[in-house]
C-alpha cells in the first residue's frame, strides 16, 4: 500500500473489543482508523468531509442504529461510502442497506480479507466520488459566473433551440444571442455545444426551463 | 354390811310371810275343779252335746286350774220317769256324796223339778247355773240361793214368719211333733204365735199320726205347703226317736220344703228356720259357769231371759226347692253351701291364672327378645356388610386396634392393600412391618405423638409388600383414651395412592418437562441477541487474530501490540464461555433443587442475559433494589426463568412506542417479614382490565411465534414456591408483574422498608 495519502476509515461499533481489535486490523491494512462507540458519536464529532474515507457500521446500535445513521449521512454533503458489518445478518436488512448504497455487508466474525478488499473498494469510490464532486464544483463555479440572461440562453442552447427561436423566445435580436452564446461558451470553457450539453447535466441545470 | 343383812332379813321375812298366806291358796290351785254337769236329756242328743262341750271349752278357757268335769244325764224325754227318778237321785247322790261337786250346771228342759231338789237336798252349799231350754215358766226357790244361769225360748213365729218370707206362695203350713210333754211344749208354743198369723196362713197340726205315717204324708204334699218340724221325741204310737234323726226322716220324704227351729234340723236337710244356737247357749252357760268358779257370786236372781235366734239355711236345700236365696233376711247363716268353682278354687285358679300369665309373659317376652336379638344381629350383620362394601367400594382400609387385648382387626380392604391373606389373624408388628424401612420411624413417630394425646394422625408412607411391590399409602387415624387419658384403642382408615401418586409424580415430572421445554423456547426467542452475544467476542477474536498475522508480518514486529491481542483475545474467549455457561444454566434439565438464593444476583444474571436483546429493541433495563441482601428460598433456575419471562414480556410490549421511551425498571423490595417482592414494570401499553388475569392462561399469547405458556408457567413456579404472581397497569402507563416468594428464614435479618436505590443499571449507552 503505498498510498501516499492514507484514507480514513470511521469505525462505529458498540462491542468496545470488537471496536479495538477491526482497528487494529483495519490499521495494520495501512489505513487511518477513527472508533466510535455510537452513531452519535460519530456524528457529534463531525463534519468529517475532506480526503477520502469510508465507514465501517454495525448495523446493530444502541440507539440510533447503522442503517439510521447511513440513512442520515445521505443527505450530508460528503457522503463517504458504508461497509456493514453484523452479527446476524438477514437478507431484508443487507438488501435494504445495499439499496441506499452501503460498499458491502460483511457477517460477523469477519474475515480480514472481506473487510480489507471492501474498504479498498469503498476508498476507491471515495476517491473517484470525490474527484467527481471536485469537477462539479468547478464547473457550478463556472456557472455562477454567468449573468441571468447568459443563464437563460444557455438553457434554451441545451434544448437544442437555434439562435432565431432563441431570439423569438427571449424577445430579443438574433444577433444579441449570438453574442450571449459565444461568451456562455467561453464562460463554460466548452467548445462544442455537445460539450455544454454534458456540463450542464453534470451539474445539474435543468436541460429545459421551466415553463 | 349391816344394812345388807338387814335387808336380806326383811326379803326373808316377806317372802315367808307370803308363802304363809298364799299356803291355803296354793292347796286350793292344786285341788282340781270339780264340775257336775246335770242334764235331764241325754248326751246321744246333738243340742245337749253342743251346750256341753262349748260350756266345757269355756271354762276351761277361763280358769287357770284343773277342772273336772262330770256329767250325769236322765234322759227323760225318751224314758218314762216314774220309775227311774228316783233311782237317777240315788245314783247321783251316793256318787258324789263323797266327792262334792264344787259346782253343778243344770240343763234342763222338763225335769226342773227334780234337778232342783237333788241341788238343794244333797248339795246345798253348790253353787248352780242353770240352763232352761223351755216355754215354761221356772221357779228359782226349787233350787236355794245358790243358783244362777237363764232360759232359752225358741223362736216359733220367726221361723214362720220366714217360711212365708221365703215361700209367698205357701198357704198351708203343715206343723209336725211329737207326743212327750216337752214336744207339746213347742207345739203349744207354735199354737200360740201361729194365732198372729191368721189369715195370712193355715197352719195344721199334725201331732197325732205316727212317724211312718208322717214320713208318708209329707211325701204327698202341694207346692202350696210348707212343713214346720218341731221336735218329736216319741211318735203317736210311743215310739221314742232322737228329734234330729226324726227330722231326718220327714226331711227326706217331704215334698215339699221342710223347716225347724233348731240347729240340728238345718244339718239334716231342712230349708231352715229362725233357730236357737246350741253353740251360743253353751258358751254362754260356760261365762256362768267360769264366773262362779272364780269366786264370783251364784245368787244373782232373776234368771235371765233369752230370747235368741238366728235365720239359719240350708243351701242345698234352698237350691233343692228353688228358693230365691235373695229373699233370705239380712245377717240371714247359709250353711251346707257347696261353693263354685271359682269360690272353692279361687287361690288355685288365680295362682294357675298367675303363673299362665306369667309364662306367657315370659314365653312373649322370650320371643320378643330373640327377635330383637336377630333384628340386631342382621342390623349388626348388615352394617358390617355395609361397611365392607363401602369400604371395598372406596377402597378405604379400615383397621382397630384394641390395646388391652392386643387384638388387631382389619377390613377386607386394608388385607389386600397390605397383602395379607383374608382370614390371616395378626398382630400390629405384622402390620408395621408392611411400612417400607424408610417411612417406618417417621409413621410410628407420628402415630406414637399424636395417638398418645387422642389426636388425629396423618402422613404418606409406602408399603414393602411380599413379593417386593411397593405402594403409596396415605394414613388418618385417631386414637382413643379412655376416662383416665389412657390410650386404649387407635383406628384408622388406609387408602392407596399408589395410582394417584403415580398420576402426581407423571405430573410433576410433565410439569417440569413443559418448564424446561419452556425454557427452551425462551432460549429460542433470545437466540438472535444471544447469537450477537457470542459473535461479538468471536468476532473480537477472529479480527484480534487475523490482525495479529499482519503485525507479525511487518518488521520489526510491534510486541507490545501483538501481547494486547493475545490479552484481548484470552478476554474474549472468556466473555463468550461466560455466555455459553449462562444459557446452559437456563437450559440444563435438573431436578430443582431448593436452597438459599440472592434475588438480586438472579436478575442481574437475567439482565445479562438479555442484554443484547435489550440493546436490540432499545430498551433500557434498570434494577432498583432495597437494602438486602435478599435472600430468597427456590430455586434458582425456575426463578430466573420467571425473571427472564418477564423482562422479556416487556420488552415485547414496548415494540410500539418510541424507542427512547422503552424502559424497564425492576425492583426488589421486602414484603412483609417472611417474603420478597419483585416487580417488573414497562412502559409499553398495558392491559386491558379483562386480560390481566387472561394473561395467565395457557396459550394465551401476542406474540406471532409464542407459546402462550410463559406466564402459566411462571405462574405455577412461583405458586410452588409459595409466593404470588399478578400482573397490574401503572397509574402513569405501563403494566407491572408482581411477584413474591418466602424469604429464607434461616437468613431472616432485620430489613425494613429502606428507600430503593438503584443498584444495576443496563444501559445501551452506558457500555464502557
Amino acid at each position: 500500500m503505498d498510498n501516499p495519502k492514507p484514507a480514513t476509515v470511521f469505525l462505529i461499533d458498540d462491542d468496545a473489543s470488537v471496536r479495538r481489535a477491526l482497528t487494529r486490523l483495519i490499521t495494520s491494512a495501512g489505513h487511518q482508523v477513527r472508533p466510535f462507540a455510537s452513531a452519535r458519536e460519530y456524528l457529534d464529532s463531525g463534519p468529517h468531509g475532506g480526503g477520502p474515507a469510508c465507514l465501517v457500521l454495525d448495523v446493530r446500535l444502541p440507539g440510533l442504529s447503522g442503517l439510521d445513521l447511513q440513512r442520515e449521512l445521505r443527505t450530508a454533503k460528503t457522503p463517504h461510502p458504508v461497509i456493514f458489518i453484523t452479527g446476524h445478518a438477514d437478507v431484508p436488512m443487507s438488501v435494504k442497506a445495499m439499496k441506499e448504497g452501503a460498499v458491502d455487508f460483511i457477517p460477523k466474525p469477519v474475515r480480514d480479507e472481506d473487510l480489507l478488499r471492501s474498504i479498498e473498494q469503498a476508498m476507491t469510490r471515495a476517491e473517484r466520488e470525490s474527484a467527481e464532486r471536485a469537477e462539479i464544483e468547478a464547473l457550478q463555479d463556472r456557472a455562477h459566473r454567468l449573468t441571468p440572461r447568459e443563464r437563460e440562453v444557455m438553457a434554451l442552447v441545451v434544448r437544442g433551440l437555434l439562435n432565431k427561436q432563441i431570439a423569438f423566445e427571449l424577445g430579443t435580436a438574433e444577433k444579441t444571442v449570438k453574442v450571449h452564446r459565444a461568451r456562455v461558451m467561453q464562460k463554460m470553457q466548452v467548445q462544442s455545444l455537445a460539450e455544454l450539453v454534458r456540463v450542464t447535466e453534470k451539474i445539474g441545470l435543468p436541460p429545459r426551463p421551466a415553463s | 354390811m349391816r344394812e345388807r343383812i338387814v335387808k336380806m332379813a326383811v326379803c326373808a321375812l316377806c317372802w315367808m310371810s307370803l308363802a304363809t298366806a298364799t299356803g291355803v291358796n296354793a292347796a286350793d290351785v292344786e285341788r282340781a275343779r270339780r264340775v257336775l254337769i246335770l242334764s235331764d236329756q241325754s248326751s246321744v242328743m246333738p243340742g245337749v252335746s253342743t251346750v256341753q262341750r262349748n260350756a266345757e271349752s269355756v271354762i276351761r278357757t277361763a280358769l287357770q286350774w284343773r277342772v273336772e268335769f262330770n256329767a250325769e244325764y236322765l234322759d227323760a224325754g225318751r224314758y218314762p220317769q216314774e220309775k227311774l227318778s228316783p233311782l237317777f237321785l240315788n245314783y247321783v247322790r251316793e256318787k258324789y256324796a263323797s266327792h262334792p261337786p264344787d259346782l253343778i250346771v243344770a240343763l234342763c228342759t222338763v225335769s226342773f223339778d227334780l234337778l232342783a231338789e237333788l241341788a238343794k237336798t244333797d248339795f246345798p252349799s253348790v253353787p248352780i247355773v242353770l240352763m232352761g231350754l223351755t216355754e215354761g215358766e221356772v221357779s228359782l226357790e226349787k233350787f236355794g240361793p245358790n243358783v244362777t244361769g237363764f232360759i232359752q225360748r225358741s223362736d216359733m213365729l220367726g221361723t214362720m214368719e220366714l217360711i212365708l218370707k221365703l215361700q209367698p206362695e205357701v198357704r198351708r203350713i203343715v206343723v209336725i211333733g211329737g207326743t212327750t210333754p216337752f214336744d207339746k211344749a213347742y207345739l203349744n208354743r207354735v199354737r200360740e204365735d201361729a194365732r198372729s198369723l191368721e189369715g195370712r196362713v193355715a197352719v195344721e197340726f199334725w201331732t197325732d199320726r205316727s212317724l211312718a205315717e208322717l214320713e208318708k204324708d209329707v211325701s204327698s204334699l202341694d207346692r202350696d205347703t210348707a212343713v214346720f218340724y218341731t221336735t218329736i221325741f216319741r211318735d203317736s204310737t210311743g215310739e221314742s226317736f232322737v228329734p234330729v234323726e226324726a227330722a231326718q226322716r220327714i226331711v227326706d220324704r217331704a215334698s215339699v220344703p221342710v223347716y225347724g227351729f233348731f240347729e240340728g234340723i238345718v244339718k239334716v236337710g231342712a230349708v231352715g228356720g229362725s233357730v236357737i244356737q246350741f253353740e251360743t247357749i253353751g258358751k254362754k252357760v260356760g261365762e256362768f259357769a267360769g264366773r262362779i268358779l272364780q269366786g264370783g257370786s251364784a245368787n244373782s236372781n232373776p234368771l235371765e231371759l233369752h230370747k235368741d235366734a238366728l235365720p239359719v239355711f240350708n243351701w242345698t236345700a234352698l237350691h233343692r226347692w228353688g228358693i230365691d236365696e235373695n229373699r233370705l233376711p239380712p245377717g240371714s247363716v247359709l250353711e251346707f253351701r257347696t261353693p263354685s268353682a271359682w269360690e272353692k278354687y279361687r287361690w288355685y285358679l288365680l295362682a294357675g291364672l298367675a303363673i299362665i300369665t306369667f309364662q306367657t309373659a315370659l314365653i312373649i317376652g322370650l320371643f320378643v327378645q330373640r327377635s330383637r336379638f336377630r333384628k340386631v344381629e342382621r342390623s349388626l350383620r348388615e352394617s358390617h356388610n355395609l361397611i365392607e362394601l363401602a369400604s371395598g367400594a372406596g377402597h378405604l382400609g379400615l383397621w382397630v386396634r384394641d390395646l388391652p387385648s392386643g387384638e388387631v382387626w382389619a377390613n377386607r380392604t386394608l388385607r389386600t392393600i397390605l397383602g395379607f391373606k383374608e382370614e390371616a389373624v395378626f398382630q400390629i408388628d405384622d402390620l408395621y412391618g408392611r411400612i417400607h424401612p424408610g417411612d417406618r420411624d417417621r409413621a410410628l413417630a407420628a402415630i406414637t405423638a399424636a395417638a398418645g394425646n387422642g389426636q388425629l394422625f396423618e402422613f404418606e408412607c409406602r408399603l414393602s409388600r411380599p413379593g417386593g411391590t411397593e405402594r403409596w399409602v396415605l394414613v388418618k387415624g385417631k386414637g382413643v383414651l379412655d376416662s383416665q387419658g389412657r390410650l386404649i384403642r387407635t383406628q384408622g382408615v388406609v387408602v392407596d395412592k399408589t395410582a394417584s401418586k403415580q398420576t402426581e409424580l407423571q405430573a410433576d415430572r410433565q410439569r417440569e418437562e413443559l418448564t424446561h421445554i419452556q425454557r427452551i423456547s425462551t432460549m429460542g426467542e433470545l437466540a438472535a441477541s444471544l447469537a450477537h452475544e457470542l459473535n461479538q467476542p468471536l468476532t473480537a477474536i477472529l479480527s484480534n487474530a487475523q490482525a495479529a498475522q499482519r503485525f507479525l508480518l511487518a518488521n520489526p514486529a510491534d510486541m507490545e501490540t501483538l501481547q494486547e491481542i493475545l490479552r484481548d483475545i484470552i478476554e474474549d474467549n472468556s466473555r463468550a464461555s461466560e455466555v455459553i455457561r449462562r444459557l446452559r444454566s437456563l437450559v440444563r434439565k435438573e431436578a430443582h433443587e431448593y436452597a438459599a438464593l440472592d434475588l438480586a444476583g438472579i436478575v442481574r444474571n437475567v439482565m445479562l442475559l438479555v442484554q443484547s436483546d435489550a440493546v436490540l429493541h432499545n430498551v433500557n433495563v434498570s434494577l432498583l433494589c432495597s437494602q438486602g441482601p435478599h435472600h430468597a428460598w427456590g430455586d434458582k433456575v425456575q426463578l430466573t426463568q420467571v425473571v427472564l419471562n418477564l423482562l422479556l414480556n416487556a420488552f415485547d410490549s414496548m415494540k410500539d412506542i418510541p424507542a427512547d421511551e422503552r424502559r424497564v425498571v425492576v425492583r426488589i423490595e421486602q414484603n412483609g417479614p417472611h417474603r420478597v417482592k419483585v416487580t417488573v414494570s414497562d412502559r409499553g401499553h398495558g392491559l386491558p382490565g379483562d386480560r390481566l388475569e387472561k394473561i395467565f392462561e395457557p396459550f394465551y399469547t401476542t406474540k406471532p411465534d409464542g407459546m402462550g405458556m410463559g406466564l402459566t408457567i411462571s405462574r405455577s413456579i412461583i405458586e410452588a414456591h409459595g409466593g404470588r404472581l399478578w400482573a397490574e397497569n401503572n397509574p402513569d402507563g405501563g403494566a407491572t408483574f408482581n411477584f413474591t416468594v418466602r424469604v429464607d428464614r434461616r437468613r431472616t435479618g432485620r430489613v425494613g422498608s429502606q428507600p430503593l436505590r438503584e443498584l444495576e443499571k443496563s444501559d445501551h449507552l452506558g457500555q464502557p
